[in-house]
């Protein structure tokens, strides 16, 4: 069972050694932390290496955490280094394996492939814009973040983070129109 | 401005994979927990001293500089507090050392102030 509290308290409860609290933020932050990963390595494997790395490297350097009720942006910085160290050494493999359970998606053989397809497609674009508008708009139109809350964590203004959610936007749009168009002739 | 978002679920992370993600990381976190859970608050102090030694180190380096730049004469030249509250000099000398005087040193540091 996990707990609930603010980020501080979680921080604070971690470092007394409860797993709970510990696991608490994780789950709060993994979807978060993964796509900020994502948006650094480009790579939905590695991002999953990387939020498991960046996680316990954060649980080791805890108590060097200054501002806990800013754990989030903390967090996300570890991921950005761990993230950068990957695409960097992307055969250096540390992390426990993953049981391979992507395959049993639902909807079977043919709707994977085709969402498999889709992903392909989406990453591609995504590769076409910079680091921050990746994180902004997988934050935003994955995780369903507000811009306050973009802003916060990510450390800018929140009339950055729409800036950057347009140009993000606008960026994908443009990329990925053949493809729609394409499947629209079907 | 209207901004025509782009659908991004088939990024999201799979539940499945996402919750052995979860098991992994607290498989891997468990032995940093319980060493957390015996050194107790001693964990929050280590985080907090190794910014304060490296502070206090700075303030050291500085520190020693500025009295190792200093002119010895101009060191000796600084006055006591007891000199500088104009007590007499043997009066001054004892405050400083911490002596507590016997009463032939007061008579004859009070025969030399006469003189």
């Amino acid at each position: 069972m996990t707990m609930s509290g603010s980020d501080r308290e979680l921080v604070a409860e971690a470092l007394r050694g409860r797993t709970e609290a510990f696991a608490a933020l994780v789950e709060r932050y993994l979807r978060p932390a993964y796509s900020v990963a994502l948006a650094r390595t480009g790579d939905p494997h590695d991002a999953e290496d990387v939020v498991q790395d960046a996680f316990v490297v954060a649980l080791e350097r805890l108590a060097e955490c200054r501002e806990p009720d800013r754990f989030a942006g903390w967090l996300f910085e570890i991921v950005r280094n761990r993230g950068l160290n990957y695409v960097r050494a992307r055969t250096v493999r540390q992390t426990a394996p993953l049981d391979d359970v992507t395959a049993a998606a639902q909807g079977g053989p043919e709707l994977d492939t085709e969402r498999a397809a889709l992903r392909e497609s989406l990453l591609g674009a995504l590769e076409e814009l910079s680091p921050v508008q990746r994180e902004v708009i997988l934050l935003h139109d994955l995780e369903g973040w507000r811009h306050a809350e973009i802003a916060e964590r990510l450390g800018f203004a929140e009339g950055t983070a729409r800036f950057h959610l347009h140009q993000a936007r606008r960026a994908m749009r443009e990329r990925l129109a053949p493809r729609y168009a394409a499947e629209n002739r079907r | 401005m209207i901004d025509e978002r782009t659908d991004l679920n088939p990024l999201e992370l799979d539940p499945e994979r996402g919750a052995s993600l979860i098991d992994a990381i607290l498989a891997r976190g468990e032995p940093i927990l319980a060493r957390y859970a015996e050194r107790g608050p001693l964990v929050i102090v280590a985080g907090w001293l190794r910014p304060a030694l490296a502070a206090a180190a700075i303030v050291a380096g500085v520190a020693i500089g500025a009295l190792l730049a200093a002119r010895p004469d101009e060191a000796a030249a600084v006055p006591t507090t007891a000199e500088a509250l104009g007590f007499p000099g043997p009066v001054a000398a004892w405050a400083e050392a911490g002596h507590t005087p016997s009463l032939e040193e007061l008579v004859i540091s009070l025969e030399e102030a006469a003189q």
